[in-house]
């Protein structure tokens, strides 16, 4: 049979060849984003690696310190110093991931180091209720019993009674957050006359999350590491106050860079990605593998690694010498990941159970609700008025704090770690895919016209269905099907150093109630105020719009958002049909939701307008067309 | 059928009035799945189960069909589960596209099965005297389908003796129908305006043309339009009380029932499985009778 060169050879075979490089280059060549899986290219790091960083680590101590390779830290060099930070969180960390050391000489250092402090009139520390935590924490990693170092009972000084003393939050947040850290560590009980219950602690420290999720050392800056601390206190609760766990977890992922890394203060550092490590594990979540925390192929554990440096010791920063605290805070990551892989729990936690509350603290964040609380706020104030400055934490080795370079508490604001060409980038890339695709679709589709006209009988039919099984496949990819969870991962990716704040208003709907759809008003999906997010912080970077920060928040808050998209509206911009579950129409014909910037009503898409930092977006939902009567717009549109 | 095919067409015009008043109007998914139950256990009494599946599984692909491009344009619901193309598709609104399918195809089949039993001259006689002009151009399309069915299978068998259908391929097959199909539309266009001749010559369309059929409104019709306002009524009230509404977005809820909802839901049911049980029931009394001989 010969094989005659017509039309239809040449068909089959400039099919062929298209199909051939088409499926080289669109499956084989790895594309930026979407596409990609992820898991595929990012290192996962086993518990072999981790132990033999962690034995990294001691060694460089002991080299730095000149000590002799195999001295016993324990007993030796760290006990020199035990009580202090410089030791304890090695020990701690050393104890909890299994480590053998002689940690009963380590003990019996801390014993007298407790006794020797108690002699004095602050006894441990003047400001800092930490000191008394962190003891707590090295004593039990040592076997010791906190409630009896020295003949110290550090649960009742340092925890529920300090406040007689001094609050918890004298230097900052961190205090009732380490106090809570204490009390869970052994499950400790405080009896019913102490000053403060596990409960009232419980409540101080989520009565000052912020509005964005996260926590801050003072006031309302958000802070990495004070928020990963935060979450670890929170974790033996994240059953009861899953939504504020939740909306700091969020907030530690929007925060991560592209590099999978953390900062503080504006610069990316080992502690911060450090902390952030020890508090996922602490919740359950593997932080090498939930799509939260990879951004680009990159986990906070593999930014942690690449910190490491050849001695063994750990950089604080990815251009500086390796660091005593940087070391130590990496060798606590290190422990709490271990510790994830054994399938233990917390890196604080030392046995006990379950802490219980004994009396379930208010819900409301501004109830008060426990005795004793107008005292405190007394107390505080008196206090404050005494010591104010020199309380205010400073970077002088405290409690895993990222020693931040001098007075910019800001950790908003970020110097941009990655350029936003970034975005460009995986643009280009999705077309090239998409061109790909098509390629690949009219190759095959070539390859079997040609295959068709000469196959006989019952080939035909299986070119056939594979022909339409390839263009089903083809169709399959260019959906993009993914997880709810790795759609809203990816939204909440990318670095932003600015931010604007964005307000959901749906109030006007109670005053035309008549016409609400009745599902809507007997489910329960619209708050009593009306108000489905209040103004709210959201990074943003130069040149995003106002559908951009929406689609953001909505990410962060877990909103549902249903909108059209720009290329299939008249307008040429996005149109957002709903918000949480609240549609156009919904209340009334004339009903629809509208937005504001700075107060003025912008005359066209959200997607069309570019924001500017600090811009205050509110989104409001109109149940007369936007008339000035309705949400007090400027001039009457129709 | 002997029973559906003795009575009045009125009667069998309400009775599918009442129907797609009930079927069209609600999106309860018990009715619409209720209504699709009575629709298909009526076409499997009627034309037996062997030819009834042909149509049963169009319907099935219409469903399916339905069910999975609702979740492309309609992203409401409470319950993600997976994103397509950018957007979220929900549960909410896969059961919604579902249930619409399932009327959809309801709808077909009833009225498939409606025309087995009201027969074009029926339907003359109904609407002979009053729409003259329509009842004409209605009878002459429901003739025009078994028409065409008729004429492609005559093509067919030609087409196969000259040797048309000998490839296995189903590929081929198809191209071959293709082929009869164009052809067969080229003589029904000739044939209709034959048609139109032959009708004209004969007096159809001059009013006063009179048609001859043997309709009597009998006991029987008073009976089942008696039997029909018992199941109808029940219906009106319900769907005025609201049990016949259903909320799908933002998030599924089943109506509470109370036990007086029975006095509901036995005439909609009722309603819909009457014909099936009528002509089963006859069936059997048909081979009853039949065995005794």
């Amino acid at each position: 049979m010969s094989t005659t060169i017509n039309k239809h050879f040449l068909l089959r075979k400039a099919g062929a060849v298209l199909l051939a490089w088409a499926l080289l280059a669109g499956f084989a060549v790895p594309a930026a984003a979407p596409l990609r899986v992820s898991a595929a290219e990012k290192k996962l790091y086993s518990r072999q690696e981790m132990t033999a960083a962690a034995e990294g680590i001691l060694d460089w101590c002991r080299q730095t310190a000149g000590r002799g390779t195999a001295e016993d830290l324990a007993g030796g060099l760290f006990a020199e110093n035990a009580g202090s930070t410089d030791s304890d969180w090695f020990i701690i960390a050393m104890s909890q991931m299994g480590l053998k050391a002689d940690y009963a000489s380590y003990l019996s250092a801390l014993s007298n180091n407790v006794q020797a402090r108690y002699g004095t009139a602050d006894r441990l520390s003047s400001a800092k209720a930490t000191e008394w935590h962190r003891i707590t924490l090295a004593a039990l990693a040592c076997g010791g019993d906190p409630q009896n170092v020295g003949g110290a009972d550090l649960i009742a000084d340092g925890v529920y009674n300090r406040g007689l003393t001094k609050p918890l939050n004298n230097q900052g947040n961190n205090g009732t957050i380490f106090a809570l850290i204490a009390l869970d560590s052994k499950n400790y009980a405080a009896p019913s006359d102490a000053y403060q219950s596990r409960a009232d602690i419980l409540q101080s420290i989520l009565d000052v999350q912020l509005p964005g999720g996260g926590f801050a050392q003072l006031g309302s800056n958000a802070d990495v590491d004070v928020t990963a601390m935060a979450l670890m206190a929170l974790a033996p609760y994240q059953e009861h106050y899953g939504e504020q766990v939740r909306k700091a977890v969020s907030y530690l992922s929007s925060r991560q860079g592209a590099n999978g890394g953390f900062s503080s203060g504006g610069v990316e550092n080992t502690e911060s990605t450090a902390q952030v490590i020890m508090a996922l594990t602490a919740l359950g979540i593997d932080p090498q593998k939930d799509s939260r925390f990879v951004k680009d192929g990159n986990t906070p554990v593999s930014r942690l690694m690449a910190m490491a440096a050849p001695g063994g010791g750990f950089r604080h920063i990815e251009s500086g010498s390796e660091d005593w605290m940087a070391s130590q805070q990496a060798l606590c990551a290190i422990a709490a990941l271990v510790r994830q892989m054994d399938g233990k729990g917390s890196l604080y936690r030392f046995g006990g159970g379950t802490p219980v509350l004994e009396t379930a603290p208010a819900e409301a964040s501004d109830d008060q609700g426990e005795s004793g609380s107008g005292e405190r706020t007394a107390t505080l104030s008196e206090v404050d008025g005494e010591e104010g400055s020199e309380d205010l934490p400073v970077s002088d080795g405290e409690i895993p704090e990222s020693p931040s370079d001098g007075a910019s508490q800001n950790p908003d604001v970020e110097a941009p770690a990655d350029s936003p060409d970034s975005g460009i980038a995986s643009g280009q890339a999705a077309a090239g895919r998409l061109a790909l695709i098509l390629s690949g679709l009219a190759g095959s589709g070539l390859c079997f016209w040609g295959g068709l006209k000469r196959a006989k009988g019952r080939k035909k039919d299986i070119l056939l269905l594979v022909a339409v099984l390839l263009a089903a496949a083809s169709l399959f990819f260019l959906a993009e099907p993914k997880s709810f969870e790795r759609f809203r991962a990816e939204q909440l990716s990318g670095n932003a150093s600015d931010t604007v704040t964005v307000r959901i208003d749906c109030s006007t709907v109670w005053a035309n109630e008549e016409d609400l759809d009745p599902a809507l008003k007997d489910g329960g999906y619209i708050p009593e105020d009306g108000i489905f997010l209040e103004e709210t912080a959201v990074p943003f970077s130069e040149g995003e719009t106002a559908f951009d920060v929406l689609m953001r928040i909505a990410a962060m808050e877990d909103l549902q958002i249903d909108y059209q998209g720009a290329e299939s509206t008249i307008y040429g911009t996005a149109y957002v049909r709903g918000i949480e579950h609240l549609y156009e129409f919904s209340c009334g014909p004339l009903s629809g939701w509208t937005y504001s910037v700075n107060g003025e009503f912008p005359d066209r898409g959200s997607s069309g307008y570019i924001l500017k930092a600090g811009d205050q977006v509110a989104w409001i939902y109109t149940c007369d067309l936007g008339r000035y009567t309705d949400i007090g717009e400027a001039e009457e549109t129709l | 059928m002997r029973l559906l095919s003795n009575l009045h067409p009125a009667v069998l015009l309400a009775y599918i009035v009442t129907l797609m008043g009930v079927i069209m109007f609600t999106r309860h998914p018990i009715v619409i799945l209720l209504a699709y139950a009575g629709a298909a256990l009526f076409l499997m009494a009627v034309e037996g189960m062997f030819a009834a599946r042909k149509i049963l599984g169009i319907s099935l692909i219409l469903i399916s069909l339905v069910t999975l491009t609702n979740p492309l344009f309609m992203h409401r619901g409470v319950t993600p589960l997976f994103v397509l193309f950018g957007k979220v598709v929900t549960t909410e609104s896969l059961f919604y596209g579902f249930i619409s399918g399932a009327m959809l195809a309801a709808v077909i089949l009833w009225f498939k099965g409606y025309g087995a039993v009201m027969t074009s001259d029926k339907f003359l006689f109904l609407f002979g005297r009053v729409f003259p002009k329509l009842s004409l151009i209605l009878s002459m399309a429901i003739r025009f389908v078994p028409l065409f069915v008729r004429q492609i299978r005559q093509v067919y068998q030609v087409q196969k003796t000259l040797g048309l259908y000998d490839s296995p391929a189903l590929s081929d097959r198809f191209l071959g129908g293709a082929r009869v199909f164009s052809a067969v539309l080229t003589w029904a266009l000739e044939n209709a305006i034959d048609t139109s001749n032959s009708m004209r010559a004969r007096g159809y369309g001059l009013a006063g043309r009179t048609t001859f059929s043997l309709f009597s409104f009998g006991r029987i019709d008073f009976y089942a339009l008696t039997v029909l306002a018992f199941l109808a009524l029940p219906a009106a009230s319900g769907a005025r009380q609201g049990l016949l509404d259903f909320t799908y977005y933002p998030a599924v809820t089943w109506p509470g029932t109370e036990l007086l909802d029975l006095l509901f839901w036995i005439p909609i049911g009722l309603m819909m499985l009457l014909p099936a049980m009528i002509e089963i029931a006859d069936r059997l009394i048909w081979n009853t009778y039949r065995s005794k001989i």
